[in-house]
């Protein structure tokens, strides 16, 4: 069994890769979808299906189709100019969390995983924690002011673009 | 299966903090920003392991989804309103908007 989480956890982490390095958007695009499947799987794994199948839902579904919307609108483009940061001195950065990894396997702090599954989300969702439904509810709501204020003047001129064509 | 999950989570979290500092393309960082979001998610519900409290962080994990979410939707707008006004994706051009 721990054989199937270990190709699990190298295939997460290489479809994380290839998502962040990999050239051209649609396939990044493809590639973080993957990372939302495989991130879903270790969800069900440590004994949370309902927020897996919302990561699968949202994470590889919505997302995914919001990115290819996006890039058919702007196209894909190669930038070149210089680095904000070295990539080596971000390497380092990135790194940092690996040595604590290594840290912790050193001193022998071992995390003791508990996989027992929660009772009744909804519950706990519905009566203890009302006030996330409400950031939720803000959330969304923003989000959707955001899109009608910023995609909808491009797609009117796009429009009228095409009518008086 | 503990320290596999770590591996995941900080491998998550790094990959997409070094995507996050070196690339300079608006969607790209968008990617970044998810894949990052993802590392923390799964330490959100890694910790609800831990302590036995699953349905805390399992509520918190659908707040991060949620709001990971809005966040790309609205990385996604302004990367197209960023092509459209100056015909490129390059973050730098973020600069030229201002008149």
């Amino acid at each position: 069994m721990t054989l199937i989480y270990a190709l699990i956890a190298v295939a997460l982490l290489y479809s994380a890769h290839k998502a962040t390095r990999v050239k051209g958007l649609l396939n990044a695009a493809l590639w973080l979808a993957a990372t939302s499947c495989l991130t879903a799987i270790l969800m069900y794994i440590m004994g949370s299906p309902g927020i897996a199948v919302i990561e699968l839902s949202v994470g590889a579904g919505l997302v995914t189709v919001l990115f290819v919307f996006a890039i058919s609108i702007i196209g894909d483009e190669k930038i070149e100019s210089k680095f904000f940061i070295p990539p080596l001195a971000a390497l380092l950065m990135a790194t940092i969390p690996f040595i604590i990894l290594a840290f912790l396997w050193i001193s022998g702090i071992s995390p003791v995983f508990k996989n027992t599954p929660a009772d009744i989300l909804a519950n706990t969702i519905w009566e203890d924690r009302k006030v996330d439904l409400y950031l939720q509810a803000a959330l969304i709501i923003t989000g959707i002011l955001g899109i009608m204020l910023l995609i909808a003047p491009s797609v009117a001129n796009r429009f009228k673009k095409e009518r008086g064509k | 299966m503990s320290y596999i999950i770590v591996v995941c989570i900080l491998g998550l979290l790094g990959i997409g903090f070094y995507c996050l500092l070196i690339t300079r393309n608006l969607l790209k960082l968008v990617v970044a920003l998810q894949v990052l979001v993802k590392g923390a998610m799964l330490a959100v519900l890694f910790a609800g392991c831990l302590v036995d409290n699953m349905e805390v962080a399992q509520s918190m994990a659908l707040t991060i989804i949620v709001a990971d979410t809005i966040v790309a939707v609205i990385g996604l707008a302004m990367a197209i309103q960023v092509r459209q006004i100056t015909n490129t994706s390059n973050i730098r051009s973020i600069s030229t908007l201002r008149k």
